[in-house]
């Protein structure tokens, strides 16, 4: 095996330069790039701290069932 | 050379057998150590463990000179391991097809981090199938879809290893930057296996029986519902003497299911489902068995850890024409088409069932073509022998990796441009020298 790139294709190395970009840059400039910026990542990020936080809110006994019957409503209506 | 090997070594995963039998072979040629977050039921090794869950310990990675990435579709067992290759670019051996479930766990629970699992989605498969899957972890409508989802662990993969040639398509992302290859799974066995006859009756076995085994986790592309049908289908003289024992365990609603179609169609005493058995005694039934089943479609694995393990002994295995299964001659493993809805195994099954001599011919024949195959030295020989080759490697893969290290900095409409003058300059350099 050698050193050089003769052998490789254009196409290879842009995929490597690509996919290693997207893996390690931070989470905005990863939604920039690959277009799921502006309102759509302000949803994710919403539904990211709703994520991380709905273990703590159904603990809470009379709001945590108040928040089920939310979300199921909101799931059967497919909002 | 010295190489760090992570893995699982719980008893749950079939995956830690191989990794560690492959790891034993491998330590016959160069220094191994395995790194691993210790479990209750990890397997015994006399090879140096070292715990993965210790940050102190992580630094000493930078002291060897491969790191080899043992990684599956079961985000228990491999987490861990992923967490650590995105720090660390290595070697990963891929022991399965599809990585979905094991991504999808990864970011939205492990890290809960939807959104970035939606990104990558869209950026590897598109914006269709990063909204899909986008609305199914919200819990609502929608799948994502057969998407397997191999790509996160080939980014920072200096080398990549599967167990079957047809992996190999889906793995060879940068063709000729990052070396892969296709090494078959080692054969495993427990030291402390037992032998066959005198467990047969301890089994519940009779000597006239025709003990037929299938085992490991039951899922539906094992394909019990359809062997089970296919045992219903046999000629009453070979219905009448097998005893067919799933040895592997299930959610219970799957166990029920099985059991109450094996009584629908009056095969009640002829169907068992042991559970989880420890090694000794999961290597006890598989010795005791005169038949194997191991069928699978859709095929989702690199390799078949079930089938090398039945491999080991000297019965006829009755598998599906899919994948890793097809790379074997014709006359060793008895093939039925993936499909098959239980016509074609239960011809398959007659047969062998009723004739000792046909049994006794197409098992030795397979064992013996199988002894040769998965010979661990073979394995070790292959693998050190692909690392050396990953070392050759490794000069013009830095050439270009480091190049995108500065692409962070960059604005991110600018990124693809920024990319193709890197590519440029690059190759400009390459003819100036």
């Amino acid at each position: 095996m050698n050193n050089r790139m003769d052998d490789i294709s254009r196409e290879a190395i842009e995929r490597r330069l690509l996919d290693r970009y997207v893996n390690t840059v931070d989470d905005n400039a990863r939604a920039a790039f690959v277009g799921t910026g502006g309102r759509a990542s302000l949803r994710a990020t919403l539904a990211s701290k709703a994520l991380g936080m709905w273990p703590r809110i159904k603990a809470i006994p009379v709001v945590g069932a108040v928040a089920y019957r939310a979300f199921t409503r909101l799931r059967r209506s497919g909002g | 050379m010295r190489i760090a090997w992570l893995t699982p070594l719980s008893a749950k995963t079939g995956i830690s057998k191989y990794s560690l039998s492959a790891a034993l072979a491998v330590s016959q040629l160069v220094g191994v150590d395995v790194w691993t977050t210790p479990r209750e039921d990890d397997l015994p090794t006399s090879l140096p463990v070292r715990d993965l869950s210790d940050s102190s310990e992580a630094a000493d990675l930078s002291g060897y000179d491969h790191i080899v990435y043992n990684l599956g579709n079961n985000p228990t067992m491999h987490a861990d391991i992923f967490d650590v290759y995105v720090r660390n670019p290595g070697v990963v051996i891929l022991h399965d097809k599809t990585m979905a479930h094991f991504m999808r766990v990864y970011y939205t629970v492990r890290h809960s981090d939807p959104r970035r699992y939606r990104d990558l989605l869209t950026y590897y498969c598109g914006a269709e199938v990063g909204a899909r899957a986008y609305r199914q972890i919200l819990g609502l409508e929608g799948q994502m879809g057969d998407v397997p989802l191999l790509e996160p662990c080939l980014w920072n993969a200096v080398g990549v290893v599967v167990h079957s040639p047809d992996a190999l398509v889906l793995i060879d992302r940068y063709p000729g930057l990052v070396p892969v290859t296709s090494i078959d799974l080692p054969f495993y066995l427990p030291t402390n296996s037992t032998e066959p006859s005198a467990h047969r009756a301890s089994l519940g076995i009779n000597s006239n029986d025709v003990l037929v085994v299938s085992h490991g986790r039951i899922g539906e592309s094992k394909r019990i519902d359809q062997t089970v049908r296919a045992l219903s289908l046999l000629p009453v003289a070979a219905r009448e003497r097998v005893q067919f024992v799933i040895v592997g365990g299930a959610h219970p609603a799957a166990v029920e299911r099985v059991l109450s179609q094996a009584r629908a169609l009056g095969l009640g005493d002829h169907v068992r489902i042991t559970g989880f058995l420890p090694e000794a005694e999961l290597h006890a039934w598989l010795r005791a068995a005169d038949i194997f089943i191991n069928l699978r479609f859709p095929s989702t694995e690199s390799g078949s850890g079930s089938l090398v393990e039945q491999l080991a002994y000297p019965a006829p295995i009755v598998v599906s024409d899919i994948g890793f299964y097809a790379t074997f001659p014709q006359d060793t493993l008895v093939r039925t088409p993936p499909a098959d809805e239980g016509e074609a195994i239960a011809e398959a099954l007659a047969s062998l069932v009723l004739d000792e001599d046909l049994r006794s011919r197409v098992g030795e024949k397979t064992y013996a073509y199988a002894a040769a195959r998965f010979d661990p030295a073979l394995y070790a020989e292959r693998l050190v022998s692909f690392l050396g080759e990953v070392g050759l490697n490794r000069e013009r893969l830095h050439k270009v990796d480091s190049l995108g290290a500065g692409l962070r900095e960059v604005e991110s409409r600018g990124v693809s441009e920024a990319v193709s003058i890197g590519i440029e300059r690059l190759q400009s350099m390459e003819e100036a020298t």
